[in-house]
This record gives structure tokens, C-alpha cells and sequence, in this order.
């Protein structure tokens, strides 16, 4: 068998192996199985790297800047962690308003605040926002991190392409920096001026640091004009002659009315706008520019200054082409133009301001706009400022403390809260006798304290009214007055739906000469409707008479000096504000006394 | 004495065989690929200067690679950057749930080439572009020598050309991975076409551990061993006389063609190794993430599918996509998908062509890339994916031996070489 083995096919069928190179075949899968496991062991230089530890100031970073770039309007937003230095963010966003810029980031950063406030006490926030269309501008918010809860601290730098210009500083010194919880606890600070309102003639007030902080304010600017290159960049002059000089923001020229120097800041609802200024040579004074649609043009601005040498406080309002419009006043019984410096504050949230002199809440001013930019204004005087100061307030916070709104007593005659949501549902009484008009908001006409009364002395308007905070629909209400001049129309709003309007409210009044007395409502429109009237002694004959109200179930009862005139007269509005009110009459007010029922 | 004379003998063969070994080389062929390759690349790279130099960047949250030196920053977009990501910072896996996208889907030749280099050079981006440079020079050369063999030195040369100057050949230069994997197909083609299967199997695998679509040079390599074979799906007559005439013919012929498949085992057996790069990725990502096929699963992280259901939706996709306006000549329309549409439709009668006139090797390979994309159900990046249709350019340089072709093809070409380059390293996406 073995001899007729095919050993020469054998042969050949492995010479034909030898030709197919088997051999090198093997050897090449051997090196391709090697290549592919050094492909495999090479491949472990591409394996990801693993995580780093990330610093809780990183992760928190990351965290704002994705919690931020779920806005609608934010096209991009980064973060970054400097330890020991800064937590670094980056936003860019479509919002176009500086002003909703700032509160949009502070929002933002408020569910963070806790978590920001655990990182090292050393660092701060700083964030980059990019806004507004290309090129934009650029808004930089710095926080120590321990305060990013509360925007007093927050600091701002606006920046423009080609133009870098600080407009903001913090305005609290650094001890009140440093401890807000005192500053807020301290309302007095505001309340007692007196070191502020005595300066010395002859010296220049001490800037920032003589100025009481607004305890609630978030400060846009505080300047005393002191700091070198800082201060000029946020001043625009639009007229006249502004300088500084020694420290003091002058205004030279008194030959010309409605010289304005504007600040570069953002448009403002709520804030408080305060100035130390000084009267120079000059027939009239100075004063503030405020809601003012544009810092290039008075147009559509109001306005608030001095008139008569100091003599007189005016406000009124420019028109849409710049021209003045008197809205109404108030005589200075001590003129201001004395070469002394003067306080002069003014409190906005919007619709209402309240002008304060030497710390003396003087006026309350209805405004025609709700939101602006402010400036400093004179009229044919030179006038001296210092010690600048914008605020920022919270829309629903005043000076003084919720709670003494809630439970305000008698005595409490200026709860000196302005706001919609304050409202005192007790009772309420105000004598005058502190010389100060807290806690009235005037609807229209020129409202004044005078001598321990508080006195209406328009005598070309119907209806001029200045409203308590007092709100009910079961009281009994009191009023002393006395007529002055004019037709005798003194009155009483009651059940007012709102306190800056007429509109859906109660009234009852002197009419025909101060021989009858009538009442009636105004509807929606404001439009009076007459429900009675009934004939009373001559009211004008300068004795002080007595107004008697009292409103429960929707009737309400009148009486005058004791006697009832009306009784059980049905109402229209069963409920609402209280207020006084006089029509083309000088009329003295004193002796509000309200109570609920 | 006699050592003496022995160690001249030696040295004097050594001296022959370098001589011809230096004839062989054909410098001629060396100087006409690296003429194709460096005015092609002055070219580009003019082109990238002078616009980036002149026509601002478009403003956007864009990363540059040196702001010292435009070119070489030029050449550093869109894809380079995941590249980087890679090399610098690993693989990432991808998630769907997050919108993390997965760098796995990235094959990992290219970025591992690069990572070596770069630790020489010291710098990712260099090390990119230097490894692009010289990967595609490879790829001019192999193509080259293919078409040569095939063909004539001028059509090789136009082969080149073409190639080198077609429209999108930015992505050649740039630092993505096109020019390595041009390089490994051209290889690929070329040492199967000299029954060198055993460095076709390498650069086989090679290519499939560059690129998804490597692994179908395995199809190459066994169709060429069988084509070389004289392998034949039909006999030469399909009928005789009788049914027992037919049967005996049927018989004898699949008797010969499984003789012919037998002898070309060694291709066969050369094909099986291409996938050896594929599973070499796949093992890495298995033993990474846990998950062999990360590079498929990753792709949903991109927004990508495959399947049927896609490429059914093709038209509406590119219908959508084209965003035609009410006034086309207004601009209203998306420059993008045109040039993707007309890529597409400039080389898919190319594409048919190559299969019907071209070796079987060269037809498959065509049609796999070229529908491997539009599987996805679109038709995005296709500008970019024509320049692996290694077998259409040879098609192109065929015809332009007519010089009407030829000056049609530069006609088209060149100026769109600009465009597609000015485009790219101004950050606009071509591709």
C-alpha cells in the first residue's frame, strides 16, 4: 500500500503549498494579531482621563452659569473658579435694558446665595455681562461672596465699546459694608439728620461719609466729589456751567433758566436721589431733574428745585419739546438761600415722590412718569452740590419697619410709608404738630405743613385731595379745618379705591360758598355723581369747624361740628382710603383722627 | 589574500543592487507627486492666508488653535477640535439623556498617529497637521502608482490632481482624518493589485480602525484576488444543446470558479485580517466603557440613524434642508445642502460608471461609500465623503485624457478648491 501512496502528488501539493507562501501568511497573521493587540494596548493613551477633583467654587460656578443660561435670552454663559481669588461668570445675553440686566442677575443669583456665602469670606463674585445688540455693552457685577444674598452690596461697572466709564460704587462706607444687619436696624439713621443738616458754612461737607445711607438701598452712586478722575465720568452736563471745583459739583452761571447736568445711569423706579447743595447768587435756586426719559434731553422730565432764593419748592414737569410746566409748590417759611447747605432728598417709587428738606419730609409729588433718569438742576442761580447719592430702593420697602405700619397707633402720626401695599387698617391721626407731612400722598394741589396744620393753598383746582394710608369700609373719621381763602370747599375723600386717584371714590364737601354741604362718588372715570346735599351755616367764616364721618355697612353718616347732617346715606363704594379734600379753596387742615369701627 | 577579495565582491554587489533599487525608484514619479502635492498645497494654503488675512472671522464662541500663525490655525476646524479633545483629554462615550456627544464614534488610528507625533513635536495642532500633510502625500503616491499600473503616467497624474484639487481637498490638509484613510484605501487598492496581500490585509486594517467604512476594504481585497483569479459569476455559454449539455456546462464552470476561488485563498485569507483594526477599537471600548459597539450607539448622541426608514426620507430631508426661499436668487436658500446635493449628483453617474467599467473591486468599494452615507438618510457632509471615491477619480482622470474633460473637471474644481477652503477656515461648516 505504501508503495502506491501518490507520493509524487505529495510532492507536488506541498510544493504548491511552498508557492501559496503559506509560511509568510502565518507569520503575517501572527504580526496582525500583534498589531492588533498593540493597537488595543496603544489605544489605552487615547482612554479618557479621569475626572479631576472639582472644587465645590468650580461646581457652583458651573451651576449658576447652566442655572443662567436657561434663560430664554442668554446665548451664552460660562463659569470659572479662582480659589482663594473670585468665582468668575460669563454671561451674553439679549436683554437690552441695564436696569433688568442687574435685577436678571441678581435674581439669578439668589437660590446660589447660600451656597456662595460657604465659599472663603476672601473671595468675590464677579460677573461679565455682555448685552443689548452688537456691539452692546457690558455691565461687570462684583459681590463678596458672603453677601450675594443682598444686593446692597452688589457693585456695578458699565462699560461701553470704546468707552469705559465707572458709573457705579458702593456707597456704604465700609463699616456699613461690613455689617448690614446694623444698618437695616437702624432706620433712625434717616430719621435724625441732624448731623447732617448743620454743616459748617465755610467748609465743605465731609462727602459720602456725612450722608446717611439708605438702609434698604442698593447704591448706584455716591460721589462727594472727592475722588480723583472717578466722579466727572458720570456726570452729563446738558447746560450751563458745571465744574468741579474743591471737591464741590458747581454750577456757575445764573444767567439762564433749567441748567441740567444729567447722571449716566440707568433709568430708576424706585430710588432715592439726595444732594447736599448750596445757594449762590441768583434769583431763583436748584434742585433735581428725575424721571427723565433720556440723560441727552429734559423732554418729558419732571423736576423738583428751589424758587424765589430758596423761598419756595416747586415741581413740575417739561414738556415734549422742553418746555416747563408748573405742576405746583410750597413756601420755604425759612428760604434756604443762606449760604448754608441743605439737604435735599427725593424719594420715588414711582407714581409718588416724597421730598424731603434737612431731613423734613416737605412734599409729596404725584408724577406724571413712572421711571427715569435723574440729574441736577438751577435756574438763574449758581448753585453748589456734594454729597450725591442714588439708591436704588425695593419697590415695596420704605424707611421705616413693615411692622409699624401694621400696627400703627395713634400717636405714630408719619408712618412714612408711601407704599400701595402698606396699609393701616386701625386707625390713624395726624396733628401736624411735627412739621412734617408723613404718611400723605397728595392726589392734586399744593399741600404744605404750615404752622401745625396742613394747608391746600391751590386755589384754581376742584377736588384737590392728599390721602392717609387709612383703608376701611366700618370707621368713623374726624377732621378739623378752617377756611382761608377762595370758595369754601372743604371735604373728605372716603372709600377711595386707590390713593393716587379720584376715581371710585366717596366724597362729601362745602359747596354753593360754603353754604351747603354735599356728597356724591366719582365713577370709573372719574366723573362726580351728586347724592345729596344739605344747606349749613356759612362755612367761610375763618372759624375752625369740625367734619364728621362715619361709614359702616355701605352707608354712611355725616356730621358738622357736632350735628348730624345725613344719616344712613347709602354709598356706591362700601370701602376704601380716607383722605382730605378741597375744592378752589385755601383751606388749613388739622386734627385727623380715623378709627375703625 | 583571498578575504580581500571576497569582501570587495560583496561590496561591489551591494553597489549593484542599491543602483537598481534607485532605478526602480522612478524619480520621475517621485517629482511628479510631490510637484501635484506641493502646488496643490501652496495653493490652498495661499488661499487660507490671504482670506483669513483679509476677511474678518465671524464673531461666536469659536476655539483658534494659534493666533500667531493663520494658516496653520486655519487649518484647525469644526472636527479638528474633537480630534484635540481626544488626544488631549481621552475618548468620552457620549449621552444621549444630556446631549453629551460621544467622541467614540471617532476611530482612533488618526488620533493616536497624531498623539505620537505631537510627543515629538509638542504641539497637538502641529503634530495634526503634519500628519495629515504627510499621510496624504502617501496617498498621492499609492494612488499614483495604482493608476500608473492600471492606466499611463498621464492619467496617473491627472489621478492625483484631480484628487488633490478636488473641491473639498481642504479636509485633505486640514487636521482631520480624511488623508490617512485616502492613504490606507489607495494602499489598499494598490498592493491588492500586486498580489501584495499581506500589506493589503495591513493597510486593510489599518483603515478600518480610521474610519467606520474601513472594514469594507475587506470586500477589495477579496474581490480582487478573485477577479485576478479569473473569477466568473456566469459561464462563458449559459445554454447548450440539451439540458444534460447545459447541466455539463454549468457543472464544469462552477467546478473551475471554485478551482479559481481555492487559488485565491491568500486574498481571502488577507480580507479576513482587514477587520482585525475594527475589533482591535472594539475591544478597547469593551474593556473602556463596556461596550463594544460604543461607536455605533454613540452615533444617537449626533442625531444620526441608519436603516431603511432614513434613506427613505432622503428626498424630504434634502428638500427640507435646501430651505428654499420665495427668491433663490435672493440667497434664500442653504448653501450647504447645495453643495452636498450637487457633490451627490456630480458622483453618482461616476459611481455607476466605476461599477460597470471598472474592476469589481474598484465598483463595490464605490458604491459601499458612496451609499454608506446617504443610509443615514442624508445627504449632509457628502461634499467631504467624495474624496474617498478613489475609484471615480480614476474614472475622471480616464476620460480627461479628452481635454475638453480635462479642463472641464480643473474648471469645476478649482475654483470651488477656493471656496470650500475659504469657507472652512472662516469656521463655516462645508462638510
Amino acid at each position: 500500500m505504501i508503495s502506491r501512496l501518490p507520493l509524487r502528488q505529495i510532492w507536488n501539493w506541498c510544493s504548491g503549498l511552498r508557492r501559496f507562501r503559506l509560511p509568510r501568511f502565518l507569520v503575517s497573521a501572527v504580526l496582525l494579531g500583534a498589531l492588533a493587540l498593540g493597537g488595543v494596548l496603544a489605544l489605552r493613551a487615547l482612554q479618557p482621563a479621569a475626572p479631576a477633583q472639582i472644587l465645590p467654587g468650580q461646581a457652583l460656578a458651573w451651576e449658576i452659569a447652566r442655572a443662567a443660561g436657561r434663560s430664554g435670552e442668554v446665548q451664552a454663559a460660562s463659569g470659572a473658579y479662582l480659589p482663594g481669588d473670585r468665582l468668575l461668570l460669563y454671561t451674553r445675553t439679549g436683554l437690552t435694558d441695564q436696569t433688568r440686566v442687574r435685577s436678571w442677575a441678581v435674581a439669578q443669583l439668589g437660590p446660589f446665595a447660600e451656597r456662595l456665602a460657604k465659599l472663603s469670606a476672601r473671595e468675590t463674585l464677579t460677573w461679565v455681562i455682555d448685552y443689548g445688540a452688537a456691539p452692546g455693552a457690558q455691565e461687570t457685577l462684583t459681590v463678596p461672596v458672603g453677601r450675594a444674598a443682598d444686593p446692597a452690596y452688589y457693585r456695578y461697572v458699565s462699560a461701553t465699546p470704546g468707552l469705559f466709564a465707572e458709573t457705579g460704587a458702593v456707597a456704604a462706607k465700609p463699616d456699613a459694608t461690613a455689617k448690614p444687619s446694623e444698618a437695616t436696624a437702624k432706620p433712625d439713621a434717616t430719621a435724625k439728620p441732624d448731623t447732617t443738616a448743620k454743616p459748617d458754612a465755610t467748609t465743605k461737607p465731609t462727602g459720602a461719609s456725612a450722608v446717611p445711607t439708605t438702609p434698604d438701598g442698593q447704591a448706584l452712586l455716591s460721589t462727594s466729589f472727592d475722588e480723583s478722575g472717578g466722579a466727572p465720568s458720570v456726570w452729563l452736563p446738558l447746560s450751563g456751567s458745571w465744574g468741579i471745583v474743591g471737591g464741590i459739583y458747581s454750577q456757575s452761571d445764573n444767567s439762564g433758566y433749567d441748567f441740567i447736568s444729567m447722571l449716566n445711569l440707568a433709568p430708576q423706579t424706585d430710588y432715592r436721589l439726595a444732594a447736599k447743595l448750596r445757594l449762590g447768587e441768583g434769583q431763583m435756586g436748584g434742585g433735581f431733574i428725575y424721571n427723565a426719559p433720556s440723560t441727552t434731553t429734559r423732554a418729558g422730565a419732571q423736576n423738583v428745585d428751589f424758587d424765589q432764593q430758596g423761598g419756595f419748592l416747586r415741581w413740575g414737569r417739561y414738556d415734549d419739546k422742553g418746555a416747563y410746566v408748573y405742576q405746583g409748590g410750597l413756601a420755604i417759611t425759612k428760604p434756604i438761600s443762606d449760604g448754608q447747605w441743605h439737604d435735599l432728598s427725593l424719594v420715588t417709587h414711582g407714581g409718588s415722590s416724597v421730598v424731603s428738606l434737612d431731613g423734613k419730609e416737605i412734599a409729596t409729588i404725584t408724577n406724571v412718569s413712572q421711571a427715569g433718569h435723574v440729574g441736577l438742576l438751577t435756574s438763574v442761580t449758581k448753585v453748589d452740590f456734594d454729597s450725591v447719592q442714588v439708591s436704588v430702593l425695593s419697590a415695596v420697602s420704605g424707611v421705616a419697619a413693615p411692622a409699624a405700619t401694621a400696627t400703627v397707633t395713634p400717636t405714630v402720626t408719619a408712618s412714612s410709608v408711601i407704599t400701595a401695599s402698606s396699609v393701616i387698617t386701625t386707625s390713624f391721626s395726624d396733628d401736624f404738630a411735627d412739621g412734617d407731612t408723613k404718611g400723605w400722598q397728595v392726589l392734586s394741589g399744593t399741600w404744605q405743613n404750615l404752622q401745625g396744620a396742613y394747608q391746600q393753598s391751590d386755589l384754581t383746582g376742584s377736588d384737590m385731595g392728599s390721602v392717609t394710608l387709612f383703608q376701611s369700609g366700618s370707621f368713623s373719621a374726624t377732621v378739623r379745618f378752617q377756611w382761608i381763602d377762595g370758595d369754601m370747599g372743604a371735604g373728605l375723600y372716603f372709600n377711595m379705591d386707590k390713593r393716587d386717584s379720584k376715581s371710585r371714590s366717596q366724597m362729601i364737601n362745602y359747596t354753593q360758598g360754603g353754604t351747603a354741604i354735599q356728597w356724591g362718588h366719582f365713577d370709573d372715570g372719574g366723573n362726580f355723581t351728586f347724592e345729596g346735599s344739605t344747606p349749613v351755616p356759612a362755612g367761610n367764616d375763618g372759624a375752625w369747624h369740625t367734619l364728621g364721618l362715619s361709614v359702616a355697612d355701605s352707608t354712611a353718616t355725616f356730621s358738622l361740628d357736632g350735628a348730624e347732617i345725613a344719616k344712613d346715606v347709602p354709598l356706591t363704594y362700601a370701602s376704601g382710603y380716607v383722605g382730605l379734600l378741597a375744592s378752589h379753596s385755601k383751606i388749613a387742615f388739622d386734627d385727623v383722627q380715623i378709627a375703625a369701627q | 589574500m583571498s578575504s580581500p577579495d571576497l569582501s570587495l565582491a560583496d561590496a561591489g554587489e551591494r553597489r549593484v543592487r542599491l543602483v537598481g533599487r534607485l532605478r526602480a525608484l522612478d524619480l520621475r514619479a517621485v517629482a511628479v507627486v510631490l510637484a501635484i502635492f506641493v502646488t496643490t498645497r501652496l495653493l490652498l494654503l495661499l488661499v487660507i492666508f490671504l482670506s483669513s488675512a483679509a476677511i474678518p472671522m465671524p464673531s461666536g464662541s469659536f476655539g483658534y488653535a494659534s493666533a500667531d500663525n493663520i494658516v496653520l490655525d486655519g487649518l484647525i476646524r469644526h472636527d479638528s477640535w474633537w480630534y484635540v479633545g481626544i488626544i488631549e483629554h481621552g475618548y468620552t462615550i457620549g449621552d444621549v439623556a444630556t446631549g453629551v456627544q460621544g467622541t467614540v464614534t471617532f476611530f482612533p488610528l488618526y488620533p493616536l498617529l497624531v498623539k505620537g507625533v505631537a510627543a515629538l513635536t509638542g504641539d497637538v495642532f502641529v503634530a495634526g497637521v503634519v500628519v495629515s500633510q504627510v499621510a496624504f502625500l502617501a496617498a498621492l503616491g499609492f494612488l499614483y502608482g495604482l493608476a500608473r499600473r492600471e492606466y499611463d503616467d498621464e492619467t496617473a497624474a491627472r489621478a492625483i490632481f484631480y484628487l488633490a484639487a478636488a473641491p473639498s481637498a481642504i479636509f485633505c490638509a486640514a487636521m482631520y482624518t480624511e488623508s490617512l484613510f485616502i492613504a490606507l484605501v489607495c494602499a489598499t487598492f494598490y498592493f491588492s493589485g500586486r498580489r501584495m496581500w499581506e500589506w493589503a490585509a495591513v493597510a486593510g486594517a489599518l483603515a478600518a480602525a480610521t474610519r467606520n467604512t474601513g472594514v469594507l476594504l475587506a470586500a477589495v481585497i477579496a474581490l480582487e484576488g478573485l477577479s485576478q483569479q479569473g473569477l466568473h459569476l456566469r459561464p462563458e455559454r449559459m445554454f447548450g444543446a440539451t439540458a444534460a449539455t447545459t447541466a455539463r456546462l454549468w457543472r464544469t464552470h462552477v467546478g473551475r470558479q471554485a478551482r479559481v476561488v481555492l487559488a485565491s485563498w491568500p486574498s481571502l485569507l488577507a480580507a479576513c485580517y482587514v477587520p482585525i483594526g475594527l475589533v482591535a477599537y472594539m475591544a478597547f471600548l469593551g474593556l473602556t466603557f463596556g461596550d463594544p459597539l460604543g461607536f455605533i450607539h454613540a452615533q444617537a448622541s449626533w442625531g444620526r440613524s441608519t436603516g431603511a426608514g432614513s434613506i427613505l426620507g432622503l428626498g424630504s430631508n434634502i428638500t427640507t434642508n435646501l430651505n428654499l426661499g420665495d427668491n433663490i436668487w435672493a440667497g434664500q436658500i442653504n448653501t450647504l445642502t447645495l453643495l452636498n446635493l450637487l457633490a451627490t449628483l456630480g458622483f453618482a453617474p461616476l459611481v455607476l460608471m466605476a461599477a460597470l467599467r471598472l474592476r469589481p473591486a474598484y465598483g463595490v468599494y464605490a458604491a459601499l461609500t458612496f451609499f454608506a452615507p446617504l443610509s443615514t438618510g442624508s445627504i449632509g457632509s457628502m461634499a467631504r465623503y467624495i474624496l474617498m471615491l478613489i475609484p471615480c477619480f480614476l474614472l475622471l482622470a480616464v476620460w480627461g485624457r479628452r481635454s475638453w474633460v480635462d479642463r472641464l473637471v480643473l474648471g469645476v474644481f478649482l475654483p470651488l478648491t477656493a471656496y470650500f477652503a475659504l469657507m472652512f477656515s472662516h469656521w463655516y461648516f462645508v462638510g
